[in-house]
């Protein structure tokens, strides 16, 4: 093992044993996204400007006026601090002293000291780690990649089916006409125009009007490039993917936090309580469980009406079970175990008990599952979208870009195929995570 | 072993009267009146009255509950507004076009699951057993209408050789016999594929562990020492040991391949449960879709009943404590 880390040369495994070491990653992560703000550089500080002014004009007014907090602009902030907050995490993690290890291990030993990672473990998570990460990190700066408002339909004609890498002017790709706001006092004044500004920059190519002005028709005729084509509404493809991945992996991990701790805390007192009440519990989600997950979660659906609150409450409510069967579980293991019996001879309290020795012991278990719940509850949303039950178009979400696609695909497969190949990666990576803890566990 | 058998099924009823308490459940979370929805909002004040003194619903919750029951007991599910017909007899039907999709799809799964499972112990340590373990990966993770979407675009669209939706051609009644058939598989065919190949992945990931643990134990060592072909024992002393499991793990996926059914025979047009399913939700009949539910779980337990028994009875070591 010592050999092979000391051996001198460059090869290609060392050098992709490197990529996945936490700084290159960040060196990369960093590349990339400068990469692409570079693009977009106007739009980034149009956003940066108007959180900075919005937060200025709260102070001298003392009040938070709801004209200026609107959802379109509360998208940019998000986005903005995002972006900040990225740049500065990965700028610590690069001139930190002695991080250089794979970010898998990191995470191993994180969750839990006593894990022994082997190497081919660490890669594979690693690599899923990684891209995980990407799927964050393009979820959260999703207004700053995407070229096209995802909503936004093209002249029909002329933009509607175009095969990935196809481009079209920006004439034929219909701009939209943010409304004009002017305030009263000076800072007011400011703030609405920076607003105007980001609101007029936000769609690359398209500013508010046509204008009459050289300059302006100059841009009109410049070509913008539909990276994954164009659907049958003409709208970009590639910006649907982006705008998709903020809806999924939003739902997603609001629904895996939530059935996260229904399902913790269900399994905890079952475990610890024992007796007819832990019988009762576990019958219940025998029951629970009995009926097919999506059966479960469309028929509660249908039945509870079609808000996007009601789909979190649903998916929720109908993943928890596996969670609090597993809990249980290692609890009732762990319950009757030496040094639990000794904590409890030394009188240490109950709630002790469960933060300094149960927890650390279960906490393997607790990431796993979170992550797998994540995976299940997007799936869940996905399925129920391709059905036409769950997100309603024009919103974008991988499951009903799938469905929408599939009466088109004999003739245009791109339509479905990106969003696909996204669902699929991410499922698979966060399978990867899962299995390199559970490895690591043996 | 019958006293086993007895108290089996005898621990399966509570959680049947749990489902059947669960869905009733479902049932008043409905919003407004059951009774509004099968007459129109122009009917008087006093005829809805009458209707709903008619379903019994002016009366408390414990006795709608008793009624409920004792309607379950007698196969009664409600009436479906769209079909106008009882519930039972509408999923009746489909019922056994689910139960041939799902068989066959059973039937894959294992076949596929096995065989590549046992092509990754074979093969072990070269590059097909990576290859087998990550595509297996990739398989595993997918959802079942992403699978559906691929099939159907290289079989369906590319190559146009498997046909894309419904049971039968039109016309396929006045064909023989054996060219109905044949008629009848080719439409199997990609449905079946669909639902089998995620779990067949999970399976073969299964029977590869399960095999890889197998090999390392020391009857196999034992058996190499005879000078026992590497074949002879991978097949005849490993693998009967390694698959007892499939029996239990096949039975818990149970639940995945009837929630799988809902999205392939909605994609294929297949006429199964799941597309009735499918078809009462937007329909908005709420009887058919509580009736399927009901189906759907009592399937499921039974399932699990049944790999359990299997299990039992087909490996010698384990020692029921009655």
């Amino acid at each position: 093992m010592k050999k092979m880390n000391t051996r001198k040369g460059v090869s290609t495994i060392r050098l992709l044993r490197r990529l996945l070491q936490e700084k290159t990653g960040c060196v990369l992560f960093m590349v990339f996204f400068v990469g692409f703000s570079s693009f977009r550089f106007d739009v980034i500080s149009a956003s940066f400007l108007s959180v900075v002014y919005t937060i200025l004009y709260s102070i001298v007014h003392l009040q938070i006026n709801s004209v200026y907090i609107r959802a379109d602009l509360i998208e940019y902030w998000i986005a903005v601090t995002a972006w900040c907050s990225i740049l500065v995490l990965c700028c610590r993690s690069i001139f930190q002293k002695g991080t250089n290890k794979p970010i898998a291990e990191r995470l191993f030993l994180a969750i839990s000291p006593a894990s022994m990672p082997n190497r081919a473990t660490v890669k594979k998570s690693s690599f899923g780690i990684y891209s995980l990460l990407l799927f964050m990190g393009i979820a959260l700066l999703g207004p700053f990649i995407v070229p096209l408002d995802p909503t936004n339909q093209g002249d029909l004609e002329t933009t509607r089916f175009l095969p990935p890498l196809q481009s079209a002017t920006a004439s034929e790709v219909v701009p939209r006409s943010p409304s004009a706001r002017t305030g009263n006092g000076s800072i007011e004044r400011t703030l609405s125009n920076v607003n105007n500004d980001l609101l007029e920059k936000r769609v690359y190519f398209t500013r508010s009007e046509y204008s009459k002005t050289e300059h302006k028709g100059a841009e009109r005729n410049s070509q913008i490039v539909f990276l994954f084509g164009t659907d049958a509404l003409g709208r970009d493809v590639f910006s649907r993917v982006i705008y998709g991945t903020r809806i999924s992996l939003g739902i997603g991990v609001i629904v895996a936090l939530l059935s996260m701790i229904i399902g913790l805390g269900v399994g905890f007192l079952s475990g610890l309580m024992g007796g007819m009440a832990d019988k009762f519990v576990m019958r219940g989600i025998d029951v629970l469980l009995s009926i097919p997950s999506l059966v479960l979660i469309i028929s509660l659906f249908s039945v509870l009406g079609g808000s996007i609150q009601i789909l979190i409450i649903v998916l929720a409510v109908s993943g928890w079970m596996g969670v609090a069967r597993l809990v249980r579980g290692e609890v009732l293991k762990l319950r009757e175990l030496e040094f639990i019996h000794a904590a409890k001879l030394l009188g240490v309290s109950s709630i002790g008990i469960i933060r300094n020795h149960l927890l650390p012991n279960i906490m393997p278990t607790i990431v796993t599952a979170s992550v797998l719940q994540l995976v299940n509850s997007i799936m869940g949303e996905a399925a129920l979208s391709f059905l036409g039950l769950g997100i309603q178009p024009p919103t974008p979400s991988w499951g009903n870009m799938i469905g929408e696609s599939v009466i088109y695909l004999g003739s245009a497969w791109w339509i479905g195929v990106f969003p696909g190949i996204a669902l699929s990666l991410f499922a698979m990576s966060s399978q990867l995570i899962a299995d390199g803890i559970q490895e690591c566990q043996k | 072993m019958i006293i086993y058998l007895i108290k089996r099924i005898l621990s399966a009823i509570p959680i049947l009267f749990g489902l059947i308490t669960v869905v009733f459940i479902i049932t008043r979370l409905l919003p407004g009146d059951p009774a509004l929805l099968f007459i129109s909002p122009k009917v008087p004040f006093h005829i809805a009255a009458q209707l709903r003194t008619e379903f019994g619903l002016d009366q408390p919750v414990m006795v709608q509950y008793g009624k409920w029951l004792a309607g379950m007991a007698h196969g009664n599910l409600g009436f479906s507004f769209t079909h106008q017909r009882a519930v039972v007899d509408v999923i009746g039907n489909a019922f056994l076009n689910t139960a041939v999709l799902a068989g066959a799809a059973i039937f894959l799964e294992m076949v596929i699951g096995v065989i590549v499972g046992i092509l990754a112990i074979r093969f072990r340590h070269s590059f097909l057993e990576r290859w087998i373990t990550y595509g297996g990966l990739m398989v595993y993770t997918m959802p079942v209408f992403w699978v559906a979407t691929i099939l159907l675009l290289l079989f369906s669209g590319l190559l146009g050789i498997l046909p894309s939706s419904h049971m039968h051609s039109i016309g396929a009644e006045q064909l023989s016999l054996f060219e109905y058939s044949l008629d009848f598989l080719k439409h199997l065919i990609l449905p079946s594929l669909t639902l089998a190949l995620p779990g067949a992945a999970g399976l073969a990931r299964f029977v590869h562990t399960q095999l890889a643990i197998t090999m390392r134990q020391h009857y196999i060592t034992t058996a190499r020492s005879f000078g026992l072909s590497e074949r002879r024992i991978l097949l005849k002393y490993a693998l009967p040991n390694a698959l007892l499991p499939v029996i239990t793990l096949v039975g818990l996926e149970l639940g995945g391949l009837l929630s799988g059914a809902l999205v392939t025979e909605t994609l294929f047009a297949w006429p199964g449960i799941g597309r009735i399913t499918v078809t009462a939700i937007f329909a908005r009949d709420y009887p058919l879709i509580l009736g399927c539910t009901i189906i759907s779980g009592i399937v499921v337990i039974l399932g699990n009943l049944l790999a359990d028994v299997l299990y039992t009875t087909l490996d010698p070591r384990v020692k029921i404590t009655t």
